[in-house]
This record gives structure tokens, C-alpha cells and sequence, in this order.
């Protein structure tokens, strides 16, 4: 079947003439020493210590923020009657939403055996749990009383009240706090075996303590590394539908809702849709700076980058289907003067302007995808990756904000407008994500060793002098 | 309870292909050796099929948690919704089911996950941040990055150090060497 | 288990069992048949519950060939050696569009231009004058003219005739070249591998819209008043459901034997396996996503929809759905080692194609002023046990004709080298 052919490219592989996962030549000794000198090396690059100090300085930001917010109250922000929601819950859902690329690309992708995730798994993961926690922050800091948080959990209380759980608002709360749980176990679990090798590569001792305690005192077993397999694969199987439901959920909180705009039974498909096509649009974000400063160009490779560009296509086009079945279904066949009326008004209404700006961003832009060329340049993508997250945050912004300005009733109409506070807030979650992003490049492994292993070519067992065992019958 | 151990821990054999280190774990199971492990940088199943380890109990645990966990969460809701804290919402019933299944879905992935997780630890004897084998140099070089490596245990009733380590050798090892405590 | 690679066997045609197979779905088909059709004369209401029985059976046969042709274009662009596995039967049910055709147009004649299965077709012309005379409600009226320009026998015919030329010429296009594909020689592999996703890609798009025309065509509309914006989605899944049991079903059944019997490997199985229980997931998910959404709701405008499959002892229906469709292929996929078990799996397959057919009836008969929240025996209920399983029969048949034609392992393919070594190869 192999075949002769001469072909100039070494990332092609002459067999199926697709890019490859790995570059060839690497060893077992060359990825570990490619990924570990990053983190034990003691020479940090200047690049790492100016992004974390921009970015430390936005963090800056975000506590004088929500200072003042604990001070005054969330009347500083833009939300009114009836816009109760605002940019909070957009940020919220555009968050969350960002995060569930992560957990996709380490558990679908796994139970598939796309081996092509190895390399990009653990720090999707990585993007996952920070993008959670600036998630969380906004549901918290909106509650007004960000103190009396805990109230949302069911415990006995002197008051003796109990949550109402016919709500999707407490819903978000079980499926937000799992959610991070999960995804922290999942991300944990993926890291200990490297982590023992940069415990037993580490020169300090400081670090040696460090990665050790930290590793649990892994020593690559095979019976550990059965188990290991075993709870990997139950925790992707486990954390897939926990994506899903996770963002349906959050459909919940406006599908549950009589609100037209709101109430409609594609909500949850076309959330989780929407989710993993920004989030994948940020692993790309990410992953196109990270490969080129840390010249790691022959582990995550133009095939990633190609394979993500076809996933946000997949994704974007259900987005797409999303739009346009509401669309379709309000117009003419809802047979609902109200389902009209709020089509027209996220269209053409004073607001309208920003459904025509997620419609570019979400809808048409994205279709250079299709071209092969479009994807498999870093360049473009990476700014195609910036488009498609302004696009997925301005569908937030249609769904929460235009819905709510003009109900049902006229006399109840309102506008909104967000402050410089809303503002803050929001560039200061994204200062805090990168920042957080910038601690776990240096002191963690990006990529994961053990599992770039078993993509190399040695990793093969061939048969010598002796049969293998007899595979489990 | 914590009497300090003295002696040999076993004899390790470092080789430098997994194929190498699965046809000795092989040869090692067939002529009688139960007590020994392979460490090898990646996940090798047949190395672990090898010396006799096919099923694990991870599975069994997971699915444990998760059953108590969908049991905790919807009697919990129901317990709160018709008993202890009845609230009529938009007229729903107080057993709402559709709506108490969200969070009990929710719940069942979020027991089963710490199962699975602190159950693998647990069945793996983790954290355990001393071993006798980080005491072979050679080990900590290279066990969790490029070599594999098979170890006869010295509580093994079969285990002779002379005879075994000739036994290891006939594999052409890239060394063999005494473990101790 | 051979420890060097297999090779693959002479002969790749289909053994000589499919004819059996076929035998005995005429065999079957003939009988049902011609239950149905006394049944037809006994029911004494107007062929109306003939007509019902031969939508469901239409539509769960649409549903294997066209959910056939959205896998197999799924399968070019995901890659992955599964799909390798599932080419040629898949390729096998598309080609039975012709039949499905036949099967439809009985549903457009007679349901449609003779409105006897379709309220809006009945009073297209005028139905505020239906209304003025109690033959329907002002919601039913307002919804029959507000979506005039859409429910109307003109646009009606139009849409489903695109439809089946459209998913003619992708059948048509993914059969031919995929002969082509396996006549040339492998360093072409990569061309053809572009002009293959270069099909798909848009096939998979443009197949999610038409079929979620048809959906709403061929049995939202039943019930006029009701409309969901997930419906399409929901028979895309369902039918990926039904197709992926049955391709199982059929490789099991013919790995008996080779070809099949030498390249379907119990990696791949167990593949396929995590892919059905995948669908079987995601079914559940939109059913009870949507259901949770409009129970929530509790709007007169949507919820009937549900109380007419609810109330009335179709309650019993919609919980039996429930257990066929999710609780026990769930139960059963859930272990690893059942998937491994060939003839298990094929128990589980047999459920979920079931499954489908049991959903169905739920989605088609309460739409009728007769059954909606009334549940009750008649002659003419009965049509639902002979027709569909006499079309289904039928179809079977020509499937396995199909299935006959052709070698059943495509040849030129880089993952065939691949599905030929020994399994725990990678380590």
C-alpha cells in the first residue's frame, strides 16, 4: 500500500497525504525534554514576565472594579427594568461557553480516538477551568449580596428555607459547581504521570519537593496505568454529556422563560453548539502565539490547526441551523403575532444593528473555513478566532439584551446601556484569564508527555522472537 | 505498624522498547512469577496483560458513586419540594420530576467523577511519595520519560537473586539491578 | 487471535445468506401485506388508518435510506477505520431511494391532494369558514391561513420533489464514485479523499435542511397548530439512531462469514458500539430537553401538543418510548463487555430499531382527532402492526438485493491496512 512519492513537505504523510500529528524524527527523550525545559528551565523569557505584568495589571483593574461594585451595588452597572440581566449574563454564558472546548477536546475526542488531541488537550483543559472561573465570578457578583452566596445551596438554616428547584437558576448552580469540579479532577488526573517526570527531571530542589508531592508518587506502574486508562476514559465518558448538559442548562435559565426570544425548543442544542464554536475559536486563540514563541511547531501542527477549523464549521453551521429556524419558525410558521414582532425587533429594531454583527461575525465570515488553504494558515485562523468570539459574544447579547428591552407589553418597553463599570468588569476577566494562563504555562506541563508517546512510531510493539499475549477473549 | 523494612525490594531490568519489556514480563508470568510490576513512561497494556492484570475495579466504584449520587440529589429535592419547604411555583406540581432531574443528572456525573477519581487513587495506593524503586538511579532517569522497566519482587516465592537475575539477563537488559529497601 | 496481519479474502461479494435474508423478507412482507389490506376493508373508516400505518412506514423507511446517505457522508468527513467498516451497507440503503419514493407518493396523493391525512390540506381553500361551520377551532383556522403560503398542495409537492431530486443526486454521485474510487489506483487516494469531503461537507448541511423541510412537511403539520424549533434536529438524531442500529445489525449478521468476517475487528465493533450509545444519549437529550422547555412553559399554544401523547392512556406509550428508546439500550451499552458480545449487541440493535418505530406511532397517530388523548382499540389501530412492517420488510429486501451488488469491502482506502493488523497493535 505505501507508496513512492516525492513529496517536499515532511509534515505530510506519504501514506493518506494528510499533515501529521507529530514531526517526524522525534524520540521518546525528545518530546519529554521538548516539554519539560519549559517549565524547568530556570532561565525565564523576558515575553512570559512583560504578558504577565499587562495582564497582573489588568487583574489590577478588575478589584477596583468589583471594589466599588461590593462598595455601591450593581446599580453602578447598566442594567434597568426590564434589562435585569445585562452584561453579566452575557458574560456569564460567553465564558462558560468558552470553557466547554476544553473539556470537549479531552473527552469526545478521546472516546474517538482522535489521537490528533493529545497534543492540544491539557492546555484546552487548562483554558476550560480559567474560563470557569471568570465565569463563575458574574452570577456570583450579580447576586447584589455576592456574600450570601452559599443561600443558593441546600443545607439546613436556622431560616428554614430550602432552595426552589423548579428553578434553572438553581440548576446553574449544581451544573456550574460540577461543572469546575469535574473539569479541575479531569485536568489533575491528565497531569500526574508528567508531573512525575518533572519530578524526576527537576535539578531543585525546591522544585524536586514540589512536583513530588504534587505527583503523588507516581511511578508508571502498568497496573496504575490500567486503572489510570480506565478512569480517564470514565471521566471523558462522564464529562461529554456533563458539556452538554452544562450549557443546556444555561439554555434553561431563557428557554424555561415565556419570553419570546427566549422560549424555544432549540435553545439547548444550539447553546452547546455555540459553546464549543467559540470555545474551539479559543484554544485557537491560544494555541497559534503558544506554538510559535515556545517553537512548538512540530507538536501542535497545521493539522490541529486544519481540524479545529472543520470543528467550528461543523459548529458554526448548527449555530447557523439555530438562527435560521428561529428565523423560519417566527416569520411563518409560529402563526404568533408575538414571535414575529420579536424577530422583526432583533433585526431591524433600535438594537438591530448588533443581531447584523453577530451575523457577520457567527455566520458569514466563517465560510472561508471551507477553503483548505483558509485553515491551514495560522495567520488567518488566528484572526478568524477573534471574529468568532466577538460573534458568539454578540449572540449572547441579541438573546439577553434585545429579548428583554421589548416584551409582550409596550408599556413595560425599556433600552440599555452599559457603563464604564460593565466594561471594567469584563476586560478585567479577560486580564485575569490570560493572567492565570501565563502562571500555568511556566510551572505546568502544556502538553502532555505521556500521551505524545504513545503517538510515536516506536511506541508500535512489533512482533519479534515470541507471540504476544492472546488480547482478551 | 511502621516497622522499617531491610533487605532486597526485587531485582529491576531496564530496557530500552516496550517490545523488549513485554516478551520478559511474558516469559517472566509463564515460568512463574506472580509478584513483579512493569513501569513503562506510557500506558503499555499489553505489558499489563503481560503479568496477569486484565480487569481493574475503577469502573465498579464509578458507577457506585454515580447511582448515589442521582439517589442523594432527587430524594433531596423531593424531600425539600413536598415536605420540608412546599412552595407552589407557576402552579407546578410539588413533585416536579421533569425539573428535579436536571440537578440529579448533575449530581450523578459529579459523584461518579470523585468516585472514579479518588477510587483510582485509592486502588492504586497513591499518594505514596516513597518508593524502594526511586532508589535505583537508573529508574528515576528514565521511568517517566524513555525506558521500561520490569522488576521481580523479592516477596515472590520463586524469587532466587541469583537465578533471576540470570533469568532477567537472558532478555539482554540494558542493566539489572538490586533494589533495596 | 492471528498475531501477523490478516489478508483479506478473494471473493468480497456478499455470501450467499443475504438471498435467504431476502427470501424471507418477502416472505414476510407478502403476509403482512396482505393483513393489512383486509385490514383495510374491516377498519370500515375510509382507509384512513391504512393511510396513517403507510406515513409511519414511509417514514421510518425514508429514514434508513436517507439517514444512510447523512452517515456515510458523516463517516468521509470524520474519517476514523469505523467507517470503512459501514461504507458499503451504508452505501447499500441509499440506494433504495427509488423505493422510498414509491413509498411516498400514496402519502402525497392520497394524504395530501385527496387531504385525507393532512387538516390543512382539507381546508386550505377556506378555513374561517370551517371554523364558522365547528369543523375545526380558531386556533387550527388561524394557524391554516397564517401559514398559507407555506401549507398549500403546490408548495407541498414542490418542496418534497426537490427533496428527492436533490437526495437523488447525492445517492446517485457517492455511489458512483465510490466504484470509481476503488477502480483506480492508490496514490489517488488523497484526490479522491478531497472530492469525497468536498461532497460531504455541503451534503451534510444541505441535508439537515432538507430533511428538516420534510419533517415539517410530512408529519409536524399533521398537527397544525404546533410547531418546535428542535423538531428537525430531532429526526436527523433519531434517524442517525435507527441507521447505526441497523448497520450494526447487518455487519453482525454478516460476519458470519467473509468478507466482513476477517476485517470487522472487535475494536471496531466496540467502536461503533460507543457510537450507538453516543446517539442513544443524544436522542434522550433533545426529547427531554424539549419536553422539560414546554412543560416548563405551560403555554396553551404548545403544550397539547403533549397532552394529546400524554393523557388518555397514551401516557403508557410515551413511558414504554421512553424505556425502548433510552432506558434499555442505555442499561445494555453501558458495559464495555456487551459491547464486545456480538450477539448482545445485536439484541440491543433490535430494540432500538424498535425503538423507532414505537416513537413514531407516538409522533403520527395522536395527531388525529379520533386518538389524541384517547388511546383506545379499533380494527383500524391494528394497521400499524401489518403496514409498516410489511413496508419495512419490503425495503429490507431491496436492501439486501442492493447489498448483493456490490463487493462489500471498498479496497482503496489507506485505514484498510490498518483494520487488517492484529488488534492492540498501537500500544
Amino acid at each position: 500500500m505505501a507508496i513512492k512519492e516525492p513529496l517536499n513537505d515532511p509534515m505530510l504523510d506519504p501514506v493518506t497525504g494528510e499533515y501529521r500529528v507529530i514531526a517526524p524524527g522525534h524520540t521518546f527523550k525528545s518530546v519529554t525534554e521538548k516539554v519539560s525545559r519549559i517549565v524547568l528551565t530556570s532561565h525565564t523569557p523576558v515575553g512570559w514576565w512583560g504578558g504577565l505584568a499587562i495582564a497582573g495589571g489588568g487583574v489590577l483593574m478588575l478589584m477596583v472594579a468589583l471594589t466599588w461594585l461590593f462598595l455601591k451595588g450593581v446599580g453602578i452597572w447598566g442594567i434597568t427594568i426590564p434589562v435585569a440581566w445585562g452584561f453579566a449574563i452575557v458574560n456569564f454564558v460567553w465564558w462558560i461557553g468558552i470553557g466547554h472546548a476544553g473539556t470537549l477536546i479531552s473527552a469526545i475526542l478521546l472516546l474517538f480516538k482522535q489521537s490528533w488531541r493529545n497534543s492540544i488537550n491539557r492546555f484546552a483543559e487548562a483554558m476550560t477551568i480559567f474560563a470557569v472561573v471568570c465565569a463563575g465570578l458574574f452570577p456570583l457578583i450579580h447576586t447584589g449580596r455576592p456574600w450570601l452566596a452559599y443561600w443558593l445551596f441546600p443545607y439546613p438554616n436556622t431560616m428554614n428555607v430550602w432552595p426552589q428547584f423548579r428553578s434553572p437558576l438553581l440548576w446553574d448552580v449544581f451544573a456550574v459547581s460540577t461543572y469546575a469540579t469535574i473539569s479541575v479532577v479531569f485536568w489533575y488526573l491528565g497531569m500526574v504521570p508528567d508531573l512525575g517526570t518533572l519530578r524526576d527531571r527537576a535539578q531543585s530542589k525546591f522544585a524536586q519537593f514540589f512536583y513530588g508531592i504534587i505527583s503523588l508518587g507516581w511511578r508508571g506502574s502498568v497496573r496504575h496505568w490500567t486503572r489510570y486508562e480506565t478512569a480517564s476514559l470514565l471521566l471523558a465518558g462522564l464529562s461529554t454529556p456533563l458539556v452538554l448538559s452544562v450549557h443546556s442548562v444555561i439554555s434553561f435559565d431563557f428557554a424555561v422563560a415565556l419570553l419570546p426570544g427566549w422560549h424555544t425548543t432549540i435553545f439547548p442544542p444550539y447553546f452547546v453548539a455555540g459553546a464549543v464554536y467559540s470555545g474551539f475559536a479559543m484554544v485557537i486563540t491560544l494555541a497559534i502565539p503558544i506554538r510559535k514563541f515556545y517553537h512548538l511547531e512540530d507538536l501542535i501542527t497545521i493539522r490541529h490547526i486544519d481540524n479545529m477549523g472543520k470543528v467550528m464549521l461543523v459548529t458554526g453551521g448548527i449555530v447557523a441551523y439555530g438562527y435560521w429556524m428561529e428565523v423560519f419558525m417566527a416569520y411563518w410558521y409560529s402563526a404568533s403575532r408575538w414571535e414575529y414582532f420579536m424577530m422583526w425587533n432583533r433585526m431591524f429594531g433600535p438594537m438591530g444593528w448588533s443581531y447584523w454583527v453577530l451575523i457577520t461575525c457567527n455566520i458569514a465570515l466563517p465560510q472561508l473555513m471551507w477553503a483548505r488553504k483558509f485553515r491551514r494558515n495560522p495567520t488567518l485562523m488566528f484572526i478568524m478566532s477573534f471574529i468568532v468570539n466577538t460573534g458568539m459574544w454578540f449572540e449572547r447579547f441579541v438573546i439577553v439584551v434585545t429579548s428583554l428591552t421589548r416584551d409582550y407589553l409596550p408599556s413595560s418597553w425599556g433600552t440599555y446601556k452599559a457603563t464604564r463599570w460593565d466594561y471594567m468588569t469584563f476586560a478585567g476577566t479577560l486580564a485575569l484569564f490570560t493572567f492565570l494562563f501565563f502562571l500555568f504555562i511556566r510551572f505546568l506541563p502544556m502538553i502532555p508527555m505521556s500521551e505524545l508517546r504513545i503517538l510515536l512510531p516506536q511506541a508500535k510493539i512489533k512482533a519479534k522472537q515470541e507471540p504476544l499475549p492472546e488480547a482478551g477473549d | 505498624m511502621s516497622a522499617i523494612r531491610e533487605g532486597t525490594y526485587g531485582l529491576l531490568a531496564e530496557f530500552d522498547s516496550p517490545g523488549d519489556l513485554v516478551r520478559a514480563a511474558q516469559a517472566a508470568y509463564d515460568s512463574g512469577y506472580r509478584r513483579m510490576d512493569c513501569y513503562t513512561p506510557y500506558p503499555v497494556e499489553e505489558a499489563a496483560e503481560a503479568i496477569g492484570f486484565h480487569r481493574d475495579e475503577v469502573s465498579l466504584v464509578c458507577l457506585i458513586g454515580g447511582l448515589l449520587g442521582v439517589a442523594a440529589m432527587f430524594g433531596l429535592e423531593t424531600w425539600i419540594s413536598v415536605w420540608a419547604y412546599p412552595l407552589n411555583i407557576a402552579g407546578r406540581p410539588y413533585y416536579s420530576w421533569p425539573a428535579f432531574i436536571v440537578p440529579a443528572y448533575e449530581w450523578t456525573i459529579l459523584w461518579s467523577g470523585l468516585s472514579a477519581f479518588f477510587g483510582l487513587f485509592a486502588l492504586c495506593g497513591l499518594p505514596e511519595p516513597y518508593h524502594p524503586l526511586f532508589n535505583a538511579p537508573n529508574f528515576r532517569g528514565g521511568a517517566t520519560s524513555d525506558k521500561f522497566f520490569l522488576c521481580l519482587e523479592a516477596t515472590d516465592p520463586k524469587f532466587e537473586v541469583a537465578q533471576s537475575r540470570a533469568f532477567l539477563e537472558s532478555f539482554q537488559p540494558v542493566s539489572v539491578v538490586e533494589v533495596e529497601y | 487471535m492471528a498475531q501477523h496481519a490478516k489478508t483479506l479474502p478473494h471473493d468480497l461479494g456478499a455470501p450467499e445468506f443475504v438471498d435467504r435474508w431476502r427470501a424471507r423478507a418477502l416472505v414476510i412482507g407478502a403476509i403482512f401485506g396482505a393483513l393489512g389490506i383486509i385490514l383495510g376493508f374491516l377498519a370500515g373508516d375510509g382507509w384512513n388508518h391504512f393511510l396513517r400505518a403507510w406515513l409511519h412506514g414511509t417514514m421510518i423507511s425514508f429514514g434508513f435510506c436517507c439517514g444512510g446517505m447523512a452517515l456515510l457522508m458523516t463517516q468521509y468527513l470524520s474519517g476514523g477505520k469505523w467507517g470503512l467498516l459501514v461504507r458499503r451497507p451504508l452505501e447499500a440503503m441509499t440506494r433504495t431511494l427509488p423505493l422510498v419514493f414509491l413509498y411516498f407518493l400514496p402519502v402525497g396523493i392520497f394524504g395530501m391532494s385527496f387531504k385525507q391525512l393532512y387538516l390543512w390540506s382539507r381546508y386550505n381553500t377556506d378555513p374561517w369558514g370551517a371554523w364558522k361551520q365547528h369543523l375545526i377551532s380558531a386556533t387550527q383556522a388561524h394557524s391554516i391561513y397564517f401559514k398559507h403560503p407555506l401549507l398549500n398542495p403546490v408548495t407541498f409537492w414542490c418542496v418534497s420533489i426537490f427533496c428527492f431530486a436533490s437526495w437523488w443526486l447525492y445517492t446517485h454521485l457517492l455511489n458512483k464514485w465510490s466504484l470509481q474510487r476503488d477502480a483506480d489506483t492508490a496514490p489517488n487516494v488523497p484526490y479522491w479523499q478531497v472530492k469525497f469531503e468536498n461532497l460531504s461537507g455541503f451534503g451534510v448541511v444541505f441535508y439537515t435542511l432538507t430533511l428538516t423541510a420534510v419533517s415539517i412537511y410530512w408529519v409536524m403539520s399533521l398537527d397544525v397548530t404546533w410547531y418546535s424549533t428542535v423538531y428537525g434536529l430531532q429526526f436527523l438524531v433519531g434517524q442517525a439512531y435507527g441507521v447505526l442500529a441497523l448497520v450494526i445489525l447487518t455487519l453482525i449478521g454478516l460476519s458470519k462469514a467473509e468478507p466482513i468476517k476477517t476485517i470487522m475487528r472487535i475494536t471496531e465493533q466496540h467502536d461503533l458500539g460507543k457510537l450507538c450509545f453516543a446517539f442513544v444519549m443524544l436522542n434522550i437529550y433533545l426529547a427531554f430537553a424539549a419536553f422539560l422547555i414546554i412543560w416548563s412553559g405551560n403555554s396553551p399554544e404548545e403544550i397539547p401538543w403533549y397532552l394529546d401523547r400524554v393523557r388518555g392512556n397514551w401516557g403508557v406509550v410515551a413511558t414504554l418510548d421512553v424505556v425502548f428508546h433510552w432506558l434499555i439500550p442505555f442499561t445494555l451499552l453501558l458495559s464495555r463487555d456487551l459491547k464486545r458480545i456480538k450477539g448482545r449487541l445485536a439484541v440491543c440493535c433490535c430494540v432500538m430499531i424498535f425503538a423507532r418505530c414505537w416513537d413514531m406511532f407516538w409522533l403520527i397517530e395522536p395527531n388525529f382527532k379520533d386518538a389524541a388523548r384517547n388511546l383506545h382499540f379499533s380494527i383500524g389501530i391494528l394497521e400499524y402492526l401489518t403496514v409498516p412492517v410489511a413496508m419495512i420488510a419490503f425495503w429490507m429486501a431491496y436492501y439486501f438485493t442492493n447489498l448483493k451488488t456490490r463487493p462489500l469491502v471498498a479496497t482503496n482506502d489507506p485505514h484498510l491496512e490498518e483494520i487488517l493488523e492484529p488488534e492492540h497493535a498501537h500500544a
